[in-house]
């Protein structure tokens, strides 16, 4: 039975992993959008956060890997986490590109004091409100990014290229994809971040796991305590270290025989490794064992620390402040924009506070106008999308980023709701308008608005110059995008807290010439 | 360099007009050989989009008098907008449709058809059902997003725009089909023939900064399709071009089709309710001579269904 676990692994951690990918790398956002939201509640942070928050609560996924560890142990590590099952890429690889005799893993130390002050530290990080060290250290998130930023561009240069080729054979029926990739410096410091874990991982395997990753230091708490184990039959080990030359996490001590189980990512390598069968997986309760058993009291223990961890969640999380209970605040003092956050996102304050930015709606954004920022909310909200109207603007018609969102940072909007959310608010700035520098007609900006909030009025000279009401502008942006001056003689400002916009007002049509009908009848030529 | 860049493509599309660029004769690019027609311009009221086509393409002698055997058509809707075809942002898709099978049907080897959008160009081209309308009829459905599709060529005769870059496709084709749909527009009043040909360029911006109507006319002087078919079968009234609501469109089912740009957009301008000469760039156009906007001087059929 337990020869047959590793293999299961490996399928299962596979699928896991394509099926993350396929959800990033959708060039389509087809039925990615739609299945987003069950794959990824089987990663813990974001379904811890997306329940807590209050508005994404799908299968209690971070319940389920509660208890699968206590179950198990850190399955999760191996089966489920899509940068665990990159790094066993990156060592399955290594493996391959070294001597035999060389293929050793090390025993690690254990970082005990590294990992346990990372996770205090994440923890009073969210308690002040700050995603920072999340946005870091999340494993879901890193994964995440580097398909967002790198993997979904490489997908759509090749697919585009694809398309090129067809092209030149005069086949036409499939079109190109809009490219999202942009030169950005976050895109290099996610390249910096992936650089340097794959050396961690070239060089000490799932150091990571059990030195940075707040999920594997939580997990490696709960799997203390769970019910089914590595065990290491005294009599039949001849302390061969087989085993730990395998062991990804380093936490086998051949020696005293034992396993730190904080520290097992439950990979199940050691029990293929051993040729003397004395490393077996089974229940705790079951002979052997001669360390730690779990009485009634570690059981209690064990839901103190559960409990323990629920508090991990700020309060502030559990606020679920709906869009439609906002209330119209019209400051005449207009804000700088920091950045723009997207429709759902109620305002700065809850975005920052909940985006781990692990870059999924930046990857659907059809129009690719949310981007990562850089220091434009703060240095310590890196990564965390914005709209960034430059390369072009929110579509009226489209919800998607709040379809995809993982943890609440963007709630869902119906397309309805979205219409009336109002992010910011544009402003036009007279003298810089070409109308009035040229003494032209232009109104590319009011061109492009849904809304008509931005419309054309009667100016000098038979000209037309565009006025803003603001109670319809939707702040999609679509004005400052289409504005040909440089500087932009219409940009929009940030809401800090997200408004509500009036419904734009409708002026039924004049009944053209005879008797109301809808059809003229005569040429008027 | 990129005017010697234009001529090399020209020629190597084998175009007509190859020689003829390198004598100044730039305007013929588009227009296509063959007999004068029965009519300056064709307008037809009272059915659905397909139908008035018909009857106004035979009323010209059918769509082999401006196609040829073996030749490559490019179809140029308004796909401006991500919008349903009810809320007239964009040309109607069975229009395009129609003329898509009309010029096959007259035996071309292709039919490309593709717009330079303002929205989001994967979802225009989704919503306004013109990339299924399109493929369903036999046509390629091409993008135009994409600065590196564009080439810079001159225009010789505009007078605030000297150049521009242009879609490949404009100059790897014989047959140039303009098919915009009639809107209110807030920056050019009414958004017709020479407005949609906004649609084959790049860099929109630049127009827009300098004198907007007097670009639209001077790009007249330069592209001249081979047939602009204008689709006023439900027209944006206000709010144009993108459109706020259903509210904003009538339902007017009329078509017009003219080789002469400027009578095409006067045509639809007193459709619109608006006198042509009141629009800016149809006043430059018509004393730029680029075409006809007095449409009593014209020949016109008119037909009612």
């Amino acid at each position: 039975m337990t020869s047959l676990i590793k293999p299961a692994r490996v399928i299962i951690s596979l699928v896991i992993l394509v099926t993350f990918t396929y959800i990033f790398i959708d060039i389509w956002s087809d039925i990615s959008v739609q299945i987003s939201r069950y794959l990824i509640d089987l990663q813990f942070i974001p379904s811890m956060l997306g329940t807590f928050v209050g508005h994404v609560f799908v299968l209690g996924g971070f319940i389920l890997i509660i208890l699968l560890t206590l179950l198990f142990g850190r399955v999760y590590c191996s089966f489920l986490c899509p940068l665990g099952v990159i790094q066993d890429i990156l060592i399955f690889i290594k493996r391959k590109l070294t001597r035999k005799n060389k293929r050793n893993l090390h025993k690690l130390p254990s970082l005990s004091l590294l990992r346990y002050s990372v996770l205090g530290l994440v923890i009073l990080s969210l308690f002040i409100g700050s995603m920072s060290l999340l946005i870091w250290l999340d494993p879901y998130s890193i994964s995440g990014r580097m398909m967002s930023y790198i993997v979904k561009p490489i997908i759509e240069f090749l697919f585009n290229t694809g398309v090129q080729g067809l092209n030149n054979l005069d086949y036409y029926g499939i079109l190109p994809v809009d490219r999202t990739f942009r030169t950005h410096p976050a895109f290099w410091a996610v390249i910096f971040w992936m650089l340097l874990l794959t050396l961690l991982t070239f060089r000490f395997a799932r150091v990571y796991c059990n030195s940075l990753c707040p999920v594997g230091v939580i997990l490696g708490m709960l799997s203390k305590l769970s019910l089914y184990k590595i065990k290491i039959d005294d009599t039949m080990c001849n302390l061969c270290s087989h085993c730990s030359r395998v062991c990804k996490a380093g936490c086998i001590d051949v020696k005293k025989k034992q396993v730190d189980f904080t520290r097992c990512v439950g990979c199940q390598n050691c029990i293929q490794a051993c040729n003397k069968h004395a490393i077996n997986y089974g229940n705790v309760f079951h002979k052997v064992m001669p360390s730690k058993e779990v009485s009634d009291n570690g059981r209690r223990a064990l839901l103190g620390k559960s409990l323990g961890l629920l508090s991990i969640i700020p309060a502030s999380m559990l606020n679920n402040n709906h869009i439609g209970t906002q209330v119209i605040v019209r400051d005449e003092d207009k804000p700088k924009r920091k950045g723009i956050t997207p429709p759902g996102s109620l305002g700065r304050p809850h975005f920052t506070e909940h985006c781990t930015a692990c870059g999924l709606c930046i990857s659907h954004c059809p129009t690719h106008v949310l981007q990562p920022s850089w220091t434009e909310y703060s240095i310590v909200s890196m990564f965390q999308p914005m709209m960034d109207f430059s390369v072009k603007y929110c579509l009226y018609d489209c919800n998607i980023c709040t379809q995809v969102c993982p943890t609440g940072a963007i709630l869902p909007l119906t397309i309805a709701e979205k219409k009336r959310v109002q992010p910011g608010r544009s402003r036009f700035i007279e003298h810089l308008c070409v109308v009035v520098t040229k003494g032209t007609l232009c109104g590319a900006c009011s061109e492009h608005c849904p809304t008509k909030a931005c419309d054309m009025v009667p100016y000098k000279n038979n000209l037309t110059i565009p006025k803003v009401d603001n109670d319809i502008c939707v702040g999609c942006g679509a004005c400052e995008h289409a504005c040909p001056t440089y500087p932009k003689s219409i940009i929009v400002d940030e809401n800090v807290i997200h408004l509500k916009a009036f419904l734009p007002k409708k002026k039924v049509l004049k009944p053209l010439i005879n008797k109301g009908k809808e059809v003229i009848e005569e040429f008027p030529f | 360099m990129e005017r010697r860049e234009f001529f090399k493509k020209s020629l190597g599309a084998g175009l007509l007009a190859g020689t003829s660029l390198a004598l100044g004769k730039w305007e013929d690019v588009f227009a296509s050989p063959g007999a004068p027609l029965p009519y300056d311009l064709v307008a037809v009221m009272g059915g659905e989009p397909e139908i008035m086509f018909e009857k106004a393409i035979q009323s010209l002698g059918g769509m082999q008098a401006f196609v040829k055997k073996g030749q490559k058509v490019v179809v140029k809707p308004n796909i401006g907008w991500d919008v349903v075809p009810e809320l007239a942002g964009n040309t109607n898709p069975k229009l395009v449709a129609a003329i898509v099978k009309h010029c096959l049907g007259a035996g071309a080897k292709d039919v490309y058809v593709f717009d330079n959008t303002c929205d989001n160009w994967v979802k225009c081209y989704k919503n306004s059902g013109i990339e299924r309308a399109v493929k369903s009829a036999g046509g390629k459905i091409v993008s135009g997003s994409s600065e590196k599709l564009f080439q810079k060529v001159a225009v010789p005769l505009g007078k605030k725009l000297k150049e521009t870059a242009i879609h490949e496709l404009m100059l790897e084709t014989d047959v140039f089909i303009n098919v915009p749909v009639l809107k209110h527009h807030s920056s050019s009043m009414i958004t017709v023939s020479m407005k949609n040909l906004m649609g084959i360029i790049w860099d929109r911006g630049y127009w827009h900064k300098n004198n907007l109507h007097q670009c639209i006319a001077d790009f007249a002087t330069y592209s001249k399709p081979t047939l602009n078919i204008v689709d006023a079968y439900r027209v944006m009234m206000k709010n144009g071009p993108r459109g706020v609501s259903a509210d904003d469109v009538r339902v007017m089912k009329t078509l017009v089709i003219s080789r002469d740009i400027v009578a095409a957009d006067a045509a639809a301008a007193k459709l619109f309710g608006l006198d042509p000469m009141k629009i800016p760039y149809l006043k430059y156009a018509d004393e730029m001579k680029i075409g006809m906007a007095n449409l009593e001087k014209l020949n016109i059929n008119r037909i009612k269904l």
